[in-house]
C-alpha cells in the first residue's frame, strides 16, 4: 500500500494469510508462504510494489498456479492451496510445492524487468521456460523439468538453476523479462 | 492496456524485434546461430541448443567462433545458440534495443552487449570494457533505461557511456574551471568526486550512444581486466589502489 | 524549463532556463559551454559550511542531525545539460502551477532552476514555510527526530518556493493524488515523495494496543491534509 484516500483498515490475514488454519499448516510444512494483508472499509487505496510491473488477470473459474512472491493481490472472493508441483532439481532454490489460486475474481502479479509476457501453449508447440522467468500458469498443462542446460553454466551470472522448465498441453504460460 | 494481455505463440510472435508493449524483451527468429549474453534466455519455442563458448565447440561452431571472435577476455561471457523457432529473450529488466550494422562499425561496452549475429566479427577494443563490432549483421544492447542517441561534439558521463560509432575514439576532457577553483579544489582534496568533472570528449562525424541512467550495468570484464593488471604491481602501487576502493566504497554508503 | 526526454531522463537549456541546480552525479551529457560547480542550499545546519555527502564532515550521526541532504551542484553556461539519476523514473513539475510552493526529500529531488528559492526546513514547522526552526521546542524536536528516525525520512526536508521547475524522483514512476479539505490522503511514508500547496503532513499510527503484533504491517502512516498535491512513488523503498 502506498497510499490511500477515505476508511479503510488494514489487517494481518492471519495464519494461512486468510485461507484458514488448513492452509496454514500445508504452508508451514511445504515452505511456501503467503504472508497477506486484509484491506476493508470504505475508500480507494493505492498498490504498489518495489516498482515492479503490476499485470491485473481476470479468473474465470479456473486455477492458476503461481510463484507466491509474484502474487501482488487478490479479490476476496478467491481461494488459495499449496500443491504438489512435481520434483525439482535439488539444487534448486525452488520448493516441491506451488501456490494455486482458484475462483471467480481478480488477481494482481508482480512482474520483475517488465510487464509480463503471455505466451500460449499447445499440443503444436510446447514452450521451454527459464524457472526464474517464470511467473504463472494456467489451463491444461503439464510440466517437466529440462536438465540439459547448456545455456547456463556453474559459473557466471544466474548459476541457480540448473533446469528449465519444458510445459505441454494447452494453456498460457506468463514469464517476466529477469530473473527473480 | 489491451496489449499487455496479448498472448503469445511461436507464429505471432515477432521476428527480430521487442515484443510490443514491452522494450524489455526481445523475440529472436532463430534460423541462424547468434551469439548471446550467458542467462539471457528466458523462453523458447522450438528445438535449440546453447553451447559455451568456453569448452565443447566443435566443427563449424569453433570455426566460427574462431573467425569472428576476438575477444578472449569476454569469451567466458558469451553463448551460441542454434536451431530453429522462435526465442524470448530478457536481460535484467534493461531496455533491449537492435540495431542494424552495415559495413559499419561500433565500439559498446562489453556489460550492454547482450546479443549478435556472427555476420560480425566481435574485436576486444583497446578502451578497457569495450568491444567493438565489425561489419554487416544485426546486435542487441540492453541498457538501464532507453538510449538516446547523440551526435558530436558531446561530453558524456563515463557511467553513462554505451558506445560510439563512426566517430573517433573520445579523449577524457577535464572541467579546467572545475580544477583551479578553490572550492572545487577542496572539494577533490576530500575525494568530492562524481561525473561533473571528468566526462568523456566526443568530436567528430559519428554518432553517441548514452543509456539513461550513471549506474552502470555490472561490468564483470573491467573487473577481470583490472584484476589481470594487477600482478605485476608494487607495493606502494597496490597500497594506493587499495586507498582509492576505500573511499570509492565509502561514497557508495 | 525542463523537459522529459524519457521517463527517466530530463533535458534542460541552460540559455533558456538560467543556472540550474542538480544532485551531483546526475549529469549524464552535455554539448555546447556548460560549467559545473558544487552548490549549498541555505539553511543547512551544522559543519563549517561543508558538502554534506561524501563522508567529509561529521559522521552518520551529523548527516541525520544536519538533514539527509543531497550533495549538489550548480550548471551555468549557454549548452543543454542531460540529467538522470540511477534509472529511476523523474517527473517534471512547474512550481506555478501547483502554488508555486513545494515541499521535496532531497534524495528524491533531481533538479530545479536556480530561480527558484530553496531551503532545509524542519518538518515539524508548519506548511507555510518559516525556514530553520519548528514547533514545540526541545521535546518536539527529539519526537520528530525519534519519528523521523523510525520512517527514514529524517528532521529536515527541502522547501522550494517562487517561479521555475524542478524534477522529482520517485522509484516505479510517480503519481499525484490531489489533497482537499475535506479528503486527506494517507501516504506510506516510504512512498511519499512531494507535496505542493498548503499541505502539512503528520506522521499518524494506525496501532492501538488491542492489534500489536496484528497490524497489517501499516502501521506508520502519513495524513496529508490541506488544499494541494501529494506526489507518491510506485515503491516502499527509500531513496
Amino acid at each position: 500500500m502506498v497510499a490511500y484516500e477515505g476508511q479503510v483498515t488494514f489487517k494481518s490475514a492471519g495464519f494461512g494469510g486468510g485461507a484458514g488454519v488448513v492452509a496454514g499448516l500445508k504452508q508451514k510444512a511445504t515452505g511456501e508462504s503467503l504472508s497477506l494483508m486484509e484491506c476493508t472499509g470504505q475508500g480507494v487505496v493505492y498498490f504498489a510494489h518495489d516498482a515492479a510491473e503490476v499485470s491485473i488477470l481476470d479468473l474465470n473459474g479456473e486455477a492458476l498456479q503461481v510463484e507466491s512472491e509474484q502474487l501482488m493481490l487478490l479479490a476476496g472472493n478467491l481461494s488459495t492451496n499449496v500443491t504438489f508441483a512435481g520434483v525439482r532439481g535439488a539444487s534448486s532454490g525452488q520448493g516441491l510445492f506451488t501456490t494455486t489460486v482458484s475462483g471467480h475474481g481478480q488477481v494482481a502479479l508482480l512482474s520483475r524487468g517488465g510487464p509480463l509476457i503471455h505466451l500460449e501453449v499447445s499440443p503444436q508447440y510446447p514452450l521451454v521456460v527459464d524457472p526464474d522467468a517464470f511467473v504463472c500458469a494456467r489451463g491444461q498443462l503439464t510440466q517437466s523439468f529440462d536438465t540439459d542446460v547448456s545455456w547456463r553454466t556453474m559459473v557466471g551470472q544466474g548459476s541457480g538453476e540448473a533446469f528449465s522448465l519444458r510445459w505441454a498441453g494447452t494453456g498460457v504460460v506468463s514469464i517476466q523479462p529477469a530473473e527473480r | 492496456m489491451s496489449v499487455y494481455n496479448t498472448v503469445w505463440n511461436p507464429h505471432t510472435l515477432p521476428a527480430d524485434d521487442n515484443i510490443e508493449g514491452n522494450q524489455y524483451a526481445f523475440s529472436i527468429d532463430l534460423n541462424q546461430p547468434w551469439f548471446m549474453s550467458k542467462g539471457a534466455m528466458i523462453a523458447y519455442y522450438g528445438q535449440m541448443r546453447f553451447t559455451s563458448l568456453q569448452h565443447g565447440l566443435q566443427g563449424h561452431l569453433l570455426q566460427m567462433v574462431a573467425e569472428k571472435f576476438s575477444a578472449p577476455l569476454h569469451l567466458v561471457d558469451f553463448i551460441v545458440a542454434e536451431g530453429q523457432g522462435k526465442l524470448v529473450i530478457g536481460d535484467r529488466g534493461y531496455d533491449i534495443n537492435a540495431y542494424d550494422l552495415d559495413d559499419g562499425n561500433l565500439t559498446i561496452r562489453a556489460a550492454n552487449l547482450l546479443a549478435f549475429q556472427p555476420t560480425l566479427s566481435l574485436n576486444q577494443s583497446i578502451v578497457p570494457g569495450f568491444v567493438t563490432l565489425i561489419g554487416t549483421g544485426k546486435f542487441l544492447a540492453s541498457s538501464n533505461g532507453p538510449v538516446m542517441f547523440v551526435e558530436p561534439p558531446v561530453r558524456v558521463d563515463p557511467e553513462a557511456l554505451v558506445g560510439w560509432a563512426d566517430c573517433p575514439s573520445p579523449s577524457h576532457h577535464y572541467d579546467e574551471a572545475w580544477v583551479n577553483d578553490f572550492i572545487a579544489a577542496a572539494g577533490r582534496r576530500m575525494g568530492v568526486n562524481s561525473g561533473e568533472e571528468r566526462q568523456f570528449d566526443f568530436t567528430g562525424a559519428g554518432t553517441v550512444l548514452v543509456q539513461s541512467s550513471e549506474k552502470v550495468i555490472n561490468d564483470s570484464s573491467i573487473i577481470r581486466s583490472i584484476q589481470g593488471q594487477l600482478p605485476g604491481l608494487s607495493v606502494p602501487g597496490l597500497q594506493q589502489i587499495n586507498a582509492q576502493i576505500s573511499q570509492q566504497l565509502g561514497q557508495h554508503q | 524549463m525542463f523537459t522529459a526526454v524519457n521517463s527517466k531522463v530530463v533535458s534542460v537549456n541552460l540559455a533558456h532556463s538560467g543556472p540550474v541546480v542538480a544532485r551531483r552525479g546526475a549529469m549524464l551529457f552535455y554539448t555546447g559551454q556548460v560549467h559545473f560547480q558544487p552548490h549549498q542550499v541555505p539553511g543547512m545546519g551544522g559543519g563549517a559550511g561543508g558538502f554534506g555527502g561524501g563522508g567529509g564532515f561529521g559522521g552518520m550521526a551529523g548527516r541525520m542531525l544536519s538533514g539527509e541532504h543531497e550533495a549538489t551542484m550548480i550548471a551555468q553556461g549557454s549548452g543543454v545539460v542531460h540529467y538522470g539519476f540511477r534509472g529511476i523514473e523523474a517527473l517534471v513539475v512547474d512550481l506555478g502551477s501547483v502554488g508555486g510552493q513545494m515541499r521535496v526529500e532531497a534524495s528524491r529531488l533531481l533538479a530545479y532552476t536556480a530561480g527558484v528559492q530553496a531551503s532545509v526546513v524542519s518538518v515539524a514547522s508548519g506548511a507555510g514555510g518559516q525556514p530553520g526552526g519548528g514547533g514545540g521546542g526541545l521535546f518536539g524536536a527529539l519526537r520528530n527526530a525519534a519519528s523521523g528516525a523510525m520512517t527514514g525520512q529524517g528532521m529536515f526536508t527541502t522547501q522550494l518556493m517562487g517561479a521555475g521547475s524542478a524534477v522529482l524522483l520517485g522509484h516505479g514512476g510517480i503519481f499525484e493524488l490531489p489533497v482537499n479539505p475535506n479528503r486527506p490522503v494517507f501516504v506510506d511514508p516510504q512512498a511519499f515523495v512531494a507535496s505542493a500547496g498548503q499541505v502539512s503532513s503528520t506522521l499518524k499510527s494506525a496501532m492501538s494496543w488491542r492489534n500489536v503484533g496484528r497490524g497489517g504491517g501499516e502501521s506508520m502512516q502519513l495524513e496529508c491534509t490541506g488544499q494541494g498535491v501529494v506526489y507518491v512513488q510506485a515503491s516502499e523503498q527509500k531513496l
